[in-house]
């Protein structure tokens, strides 16, 4: 097992001095379940984004899936985020489309057939109960349906990666915990698992390992749910 | 295959998208008609220009009045000197002192005709030079008005009427009609320009969350791009579609209007192969040029 994304000393400095992260470090092995967490301002996003090659480190190191992120061509970016599926907080859904185009999207970037794209959406629709909404747009979907459909975007073409910026923020307890019951499914299935939250009841409830941010510095590094 | 699918993809796209934003569309594709068509009149009225010049002004010639004892020989003489001089020369006409009277005779009324000895209507013989108005620039010009005026120093040679003024207005007007063509030509084809890279830059805007989610979920640049200049070419099309229905529909009507008014010796030909061309061509171009140009601005500013 290697690791699928390698933190190595990032610091990462915006214009005006402001540091996001300072030489933070931590690596994901293949198939593991990482948590991220710290308050707000801790640095989490900043991970998220950086993982994503939305900014650049401004010193360090990262790996993911053994490309060189500090070295990566702006035009390779698109083939690094194909094997990352990513979830946002505010799920970041296309409004004019309906819950299944919402998640082709990720398939026609690929270039795949019409028919293929139905096919495999239409399995992960049904692994994911949403086989009824479909042919609805997010706004006639309540906050848990439009982070399944959220989810079911970012894993509908199996990436090896997965990475969630608070994905239970704006879902009530219940349907937080079963969110978060989706993702430790996936990473069951074998997906590599990095989620980033502030949650701690929500954290102490799953296994998972977990990296502790405060203003930018890494000060812990544990293990969540060892009790349950 | 995946090529093929993609490209199928940008093509579904971009038509879905025309239909979406149906009113921006509409008003893009009648501004591209509208221009195409002005352009295409401008142009067209330019194409013609000197001939509408040389129609204005009544052609362009020169009457050189002999003494009246010249002989035919030395007229001659003097034609072929003319003809050899000015490559602008496309006729050289030699008038005898009776086709000057019967000129003279054709410009005075009917009733003093009639009371006057023809004899004494002053006339001389005369040689008319037409000039070419498509060969004539400025330098030229100048040059000929200045070799024509010192005609009246040669022997046999009684005066030149050659209209200088008419010269030089004829090239002033072909200059004027021609500037004026092309930078109202350039006007409007920038103000379509504008229009429809302000259309695309509202629309990029409008899916600005939609582009980033495209990006986020592995999208290249030219993913984004692709069904955007899709939008724009259709739109481009369809105007000059529009603007070629257009102008046919006006031609039929005026073919028609002339015809009962028996004036169909007018020649009327609004769609020249060179318009059919503008407005496919630069139909085509104008949309896509806006939408490239609109976009590439959104996305230049767009992080990663």
């Amino acid at each position: 097992m290697g690791a699928v994304v390698l933190f190595s000393n990032v610091t990462k400095r915006y214009p005006g001095g402001i540091t996001a992260l300072d030489s933070v470090s931590f690596d994901l092995e293949d198939g593991e379940f990482l948590f991220v967490t710290g308050p707000s301002g801790a640095g989490k996003t900043t991970i998220i984004k950086l993982l994503l090659a939305m900014e650049r480190p401004t010193d360090g190191q990262i790996l993911v899936a053994r490309r060189n992120l500090r070295s990566l061509r702006e035009t390779s970016i698109p083939f690094l985020r194909r094997n990352i599926g990513v979830i946002f907080q505010d799920f970041r859904l296309i409004e004019r489309r309906t819950a299944f185009e919402n998640i082709a999207v990720t398939l026609e970037v690929l270039g795949l057939s019409r028919r293929e794209i139905k096919r495999r959406v239409g399995q992960t629709l049904e692994i994911l109960g949403l086989t009824d909404v479909a042919h609805h747009y997010p706004p006639m979907l309540s906050g848990g349906q439009q982070q399944r459909v959220a989810i079911a975007r970012a894993v509908v073409n199996d990436p090896p990666l997965l990475i969630a910026d608070e994905p239970t923020g704006s879902l009530d307890p219940a349907l937080s915990i079963d969110v978060m019951n989706l993702l430790t499914e996936m990473n069951r299935k074998g997906v590599t698992l990095l989620v980033a939250t502030h949650d701690a009841a929500l954290m102490s409830r799953f296994k998972a390992r977990c990296v502790e941010l405060v203003r930018g510095v890494k000060t812990r590094e544990s293990i969540t749910g060892e009790a349950s | 295959m995946k090529t093929l699918n993609q490209l199928l993809y940008f093509l579904r796209q971009g038509l879905v998208n025309l239909a979406r934003h149906s009113l921006y569309t509409t008003v893009g594709v009648l501004t591209l008609a509208v221009s195409l068509v002005l352009v295409g009149f401008l142009g067209l009225v330019l194409w013609k220009a000197d001939t509408m010049v040389d129609r204005l002004t009544g052609g362009l010639k020169l009457t050189i009045y002999l003494e009246p004892d010249t002989p035919r020989g030395a007229a001659d003489e003097l034609a072929r000197v003319i003809r050899e001089q000015w490559r602008e020369v496309t006729a050289v006409e030699y008038h005898s002192s009776n086709d000057d009277r019967a000129r003279n005779l054709k410009l005075l009324p009917t009733q003093l005709v009639e009371e006057l000895d023809p004899d004494l209507i002053p006339a001389q013989p005369y040689v008319e030079v037409v000039l070419d108005v498509e060969l004539l620039d400025e330098q030229r010009t100048d040059a000929i008005v200045k070799w024509f005026s010192a005609m009246d120093e040669v022997q046999g040679v009684d005066e030149v009427l050659f209209g200088a003024q008419k010269i030089g207005l004829a090239f002033s007007l072909l200059r004027g009609a021609r500037n004026m063509g092309l930078f109202v030509s350039f006007v409007i084809v920038l103000a379509a320009l504008f229009f429809v890279i302000t259309t695309t830059r509202l629309i990029v805007e409008a899916r600005r969350r939609e582009i980033e989610i495209l990006l986020l979920v592995g999208a290249t640049r030219n993913f984004v791009r692709l069904p955007h200049y899709i939008e724009g070419l259709v739109q481009g099309l369809a105007a000059g579609l529009l603007a070629f229905l257009s102008v046919y529909a006006i031609q039929r009507q005026m073919v028609s209007t002339l015809r009962g008014e028996n004036l169909l010796q007018v020649p009327l030909d609004l769609l020249p192969p060179g318009m059919i061309l503008w407005f496919i061509v630069g139909g085509a171009t104008l949309g896509l040029a806006g939408s490239a140009l609109g976009l590439a601005r959104y996305l230049r500013k767009q992080a990663w």
